[in-house]
């Protein structure tokens, strides 16, 4: 985008005479910060549709189908219901602990997608570790979810929010280690190298080129449901029957803050998959993306992909019954953790032997 | 803490003031023993690490609703340590008001104690004070009360089994199982008038006789049970993740039960072999052969007694209710549902005790007269009270989420628990 | 040891045929007078509701006996409830309180002949413990049954009667400072509880 703006700035003589190049560079973030934001936001908001209609057909019944053509505006229903609803604040929290907490796990979230490639060349940031940038930054939410469990002012609050972060960050080894199998093979963190390494046809995708690869696929798709704190792994928030889990004491907007940024985690985790093992924005036919319809094509696709794999996502978490605690532990430990490091090595090896890339 | 007299030993470590020192586990040293010695210093470090008791109040209101119970537990970390439930929460002195009612105005409030299975409270109610008051009852009306019971039976056990995936973690085979339960509901609709309460099984008979377009509904409704049934099981009992939340836990072993008078199915998971109506047959139970499903070590998953295989003795038992009403509507004789009961009925001086075997365990009434036109005495005994009872032994050691399976596979009901 | 179900002996005429006794209840007593003479003081073995009324302070010996007698083996106490029975006239005395245990034997199986006798007791045992109402205490049975616990709560909760030897009693049902023992015949509404007005019901 620097280019562009360069390019912007060195075509028109009027830009140049009056406005610094540097304010060029400014607004050109803040406008793709807000397409971002209001892509993500607007996404988010039709997985709670696709979500609330998918367990719908599951559960023998028909889900939202009011407001807007199939139901798909129910989230600015839900939205303005939420932000209409009062505003309490527990008379023992820490109150700038209490307000901030549910904005630094949003901005966890939402930040995580600066280094998203959406589509050929469609990436706001297209940095070199892309990768780590993104799984590092998603970490922040752990720490919002700590102090929104501490500002709730209750011991078993507190409990079961250290409960549900043990989960998370645990989760985050196999996650990062599955994913490395593609670093390994690909040679780069650059997650737009990483898809067009995938063009071709559709055993090229990364999935299908090692088995490393594969089972790396499968752990880390299991991680992430277990990061994004979703069925079967939801026992923290589910013992919220019994045991008050970190954003009970949320209403009205800071509730759809949390509940916005865990849909936006869904959506990372989906996009993430298709990115790197699915072939990003390829549609398994060697075919030039580079164009203008190329790119819009290869947009679809993406998300096309991404919809598939929430619909997964979705159809398991009302399928399955929930893992125990301590159960959920010992899975990520001594399974996944295990295993993901025998494919790192698998990987490696795979490198070794096929002499380069 | 410290409980030692310090000043008869050498101090060990510098002095403390007295009162002072906060130990690292946030216990506050005695005022009176203001010198520590080693002793003390390594039991103040151990006691640093070790897990606080909590006290716990799972409260009248719970998401996994089984009616207003109170339990209070206290935990060490994850482990319950002790537990006490508090019923009583419910209590809507149905004893005392069957003192001063006449017997079949006191009828309608046997619904409201399982109010899950009403159908079997008013058979075992009627049953009893008809053999006090020797009344007759046509066979028409036995059959159309055990087609009715068992109808209920089925409704009662898919809501078990589906409030139990909910309790579980499963959110949707309780739906699942509340599609087929309406149809259920809808029949008994159709001719007692109602949904959850019904008073249509009277003395002598029963209220409405059944039609044939009821017959035809209700063959329908069994076809759509039996063909639902593997579905369930696929998602909940061969499903891994719901047998390691629910094997080998809660095990209720044969002693325990009996000993605490457990009845129902979770008598005949942990291994007894009893059914009251094979076993000790009221009404005509006894024309109709049927299988009593029984917790027996063997091929199927975790032991016998534990949450797993009562859960599995419930579908079981769906699955011959299902014959029995089919048995039952084959060999309906014609007749009036109407026996002859005297306009005041005053039952002779004595007494009754009549069980049933409820969806929940055995109901049992015991009916005190002295002749008069209402009961003496009129005692329930609600299979949940017993039920519940069992979780102060066998609740004790084992982990919270398991906890809240245990209480679900007892599946009881406030309501006739504190009657 | 009076048998309570012959009426025509009782009033001095040539005694009816005896109808057939309860074969479960029969055989306790038996063993019980071989075993415990003196604590069966009154005993009802045919008729529609046979029962054997033990002495108070026999009654644990009496239900140990019971459950482990092979023959009986009466291993779960399916119910123990409380009759109140005021007395009629002040000359009788204070009247007293029936606590009734009905006990039943999983392990063994009443034979299916005897299953289509008349009486239909499906093999219930039933034994009364006469207590004086003004001070009803009985030796608690908890030791013998676990499950017997929380039955003696509820007696005791609406009845009041006492049972000893085993842990404190507490109300089951009812709040912990309600005042008196609402099944008994004598008892009347409170005016209030915690401020809450009670009203009793009209025309009773």
């Amino acid at each position: 985008m620097k280019d562009y703006i360069d390019g912007l700035w060195s075509k028109h003589a009027f830009l140049q005479d009056n406005l610094p190049v540097g304010l060029g560079y400014t607004t050109g973030i803040l406008l793709a910060c807000t397409a971002v934001l209001l892509l993500v936001s607007l996404f988010a908001g039709e997985i709670v549709w696709m979500e609330r209609r998918i367990a719908g057909r599951i559960q023998a019944r028909i889900g939202p189908n009011r407001v807007g053509p199939q139901g798909l505006l129910q989230f600015l229903a839900d939205g303005l219901k939420l932000m209409a609803k009062e505003d309490i604040i527990p008379s023992g929290a820490d109150r700038m602990v209490f307000l901030i907490a549910p904005y630094i796990v949003f901005a966890g979230a939402f930040a995580a997608f600066a280094a998203m490639p959406f589509g050929y060349g469609l990436v706001p940031a297209d940095m070199n570790f892309g990768l780590f940038f993104m799984l590092s930054i998603s970490s922040i939410e752990v720490v919002g979810v700590i102090m929104a469990g501490w500002a709730s002012n209750s011991k078993w609050s507190i409990l079961g929010t250290m409960r549900e972060v043990a989960q998370m960050i645990s989760y985050e080894m196999p996650l990062a280690i599955s994913s490395l199998t593609v670093v390994v093979l690909a040679g780069t963190l650059n997650l737009t190298d990483i898809v067009q390494q995938q063009s071709g046809w559709i055993w090229s995708w990364w999935v299908f080129r090692s088995p490393a690869t594969f089972v790396g696929f499968f752990i880390f798709f299991t991680a992430a449901l277990a990061a994004l704190k979703r069925a079967p792994f939801d026992l923290p928030e589910a013992e919220s029957e019994l045991v008050a889990g970190f954003h009970t004491e949320y209403t009205g907007f800071r509730f759809a803050i949390f509940f916005l940024a865990e849909y936006a985690g869904m959506f990372f985790f989906a996009l993430l998959t298709s990115v790197l093992f699915f072939g990003g924005w390829h549609i398994g036919v060697p075919i030039d993306l580079s164009t203008g319809f190329g790119r819009a094509l290869g947009f679809l696709v993406l998300f096309g992909k991404s919809a598939a794999f929430l619909s997964i996502m979705i159809w398991i978490r009302w399928s399955l019954p929930r893992y125990r605690v301590d159960k959920v532990m010992y899975l990520c430990y001594k399974v996944l953790l295990p295993w993901s490091v025998v494919a790192v090595v698998v990987a490696a090896l795979q490198v070794l032997i096929t002499g380069g890339r | 803490m410290s409980d030692a007299a310090p000043a008869a030993r050498p101090a060990v470590v510098p002095p403390v003031t007295p009162g002072g020192m906060a130990a690292p586990g946030g216990m506050v040293a005695p005022a009176t023993a203001p010198i520590l010695e080693a002793a003390d210093l390594e039991r103040l470090v151990g006691q640093s690490l070790r897990t606080e008791e909590l006290v716990i109040n799972m409260g009248p209101q719970h998401p996994s609703t089984h009616g207003v119970l109170r339990v209070v537990i206290k935990t060490d970390g994850e482990v319950v340590t002790a537990l006490q439930p508090h019923v009583g929460n419910l209590h809507r002195c149905a004893e005392k008001i069957g003192e001063s009612l006449p017997y079949y105005q006191w009828l309608p409030y046997v619904d409201r104690m399982d109010y899950l299975a009403a159908i079997n409270n008013e058979h075992g109610a009627c049953i009893a004070i008809e053999r006090l008051g020797g009344i007759e009852v046509p066979e028409r009306a036995e059959y159309v009360r055990v087609i009715l019971a068992e109808v209920q039976r089925i409704i009662s056990h898919l809501m078990a089994v589906g409030v139990y995936g909910l309790d579980v973690g499963a959110i949707t085979p309780f739906l699942h199982t509340f599609r087929e339960r309406e149809r259920g509901l809808d029949l008994l609709d159709h001719i007692a008038g109602g949904r959850l309460l019904y008073h249509v099984i009277r003395l002598g008979g029963v209220k409405r006789d059944l039609t044939p377009d009821w017959i035809d509904e209700c063959h329908a409704f069994l076809e759509q049970i039996e063909r639902r049934l593997p579905e369930y099981n696929a998602l909940m009992l061969d499903n891994h993740i719901f047998q390691e939340r629910t094997c080998r836990i809660g095990v209720i072993d044969r002693a325990t039960a009996i000993a605490w008078g457990v009845t129902g199915p979770a008598l005949r998971a942990a291994g007894v072999d009893w059914d009251c109506r094979r076993d000790a047959p009221y009404s005509i139970y006894d024309r109709f052969p049927f299988d009593v499903p029984v917790g027996v070590p063997g091929a199927l998953p975790g032991v016998p007694g534990d949450c797993w295989r009562r859960h599995w003795v419930r579908v079981r038992e769906i699955e011959q209710s299902v014959r029995i009403v089919r048995h039952a509507l084959r060999e309906l004789p014609p007749g009036s549902v109407q026996g002859k009961v005297p306009k005041t009925f005053k039952p002779p001086k004595g007494e009754v005790y009549l069980r049933v075997e409820n969806p929940r365990g055995e109901l049992a009434y015991y009916v005190v007269s002295e002749g008069a036109d209402r009961p003496w005495r009129m005692r329930v005994r609600g299979p949940s009270f017993s039920n519940i009872a069992v979780i102060t032994q066998v609740g004790v050691g084992t982990l919270i989420a398991d906890l809240v399976a245990l209480m679900g596979s007892l599946d009881i009901v406030l309501g006739e628990v504190d009657r | 040891m009076t048998d309570a179900t012959n009426p025509s002996a009782a009033r001095g005429l040539p005694a009816d045929p005896a109808p057939p006794a309860d074969p479960v209840t029969a055989l306790a007593a038996r063993k019980l007078a071989e075993r415990f003479p003196g604590a069966v003081v009154e005993q009802a073995l045919s008729g529609r509701h046979p029962y054997l009324r033990i002495a108070g302070d026999r009654i644990v010996q009496v239900c140990t006996f019971l459950r482990d007698d092979p023959d009986l083996a009466m291993d779960c106490l399916h119910l123990v409830s409380g009759v109140d029975w005021p007395a009629k006239t002040p000359a009788e005395g204070p009247g007293s309180i029936d606590v009734v245990y009905h006990l039943v034997s999983y392990a063994t199986r009443p034979d299916p002949a005897y299953r289509k006798a008349a009486l239909k007791n499906d093999g219930f045992v039933v034994l009364k413990v006469r207590v004086p109402r003004d001070d009803p205490e009985v030796p608690s049975v908890m030791g013998v049954w676990v499950g017997a616990d929380w039955h003696e709560r509820e007696t005791y909760d609406l009845l009041g009667v006492r049972f000893t030897g085993r842990p404190p009693l507490r109300r089951i049902l009812l709040p912990e400072d309600w005042p008196g023992f609402p099944l008994r015949k004598d008892w009347d509404y409170p005016v209030e509880y915690h401020g809450i007005p009670i009203i009793p019901p009209e025309g009773r």
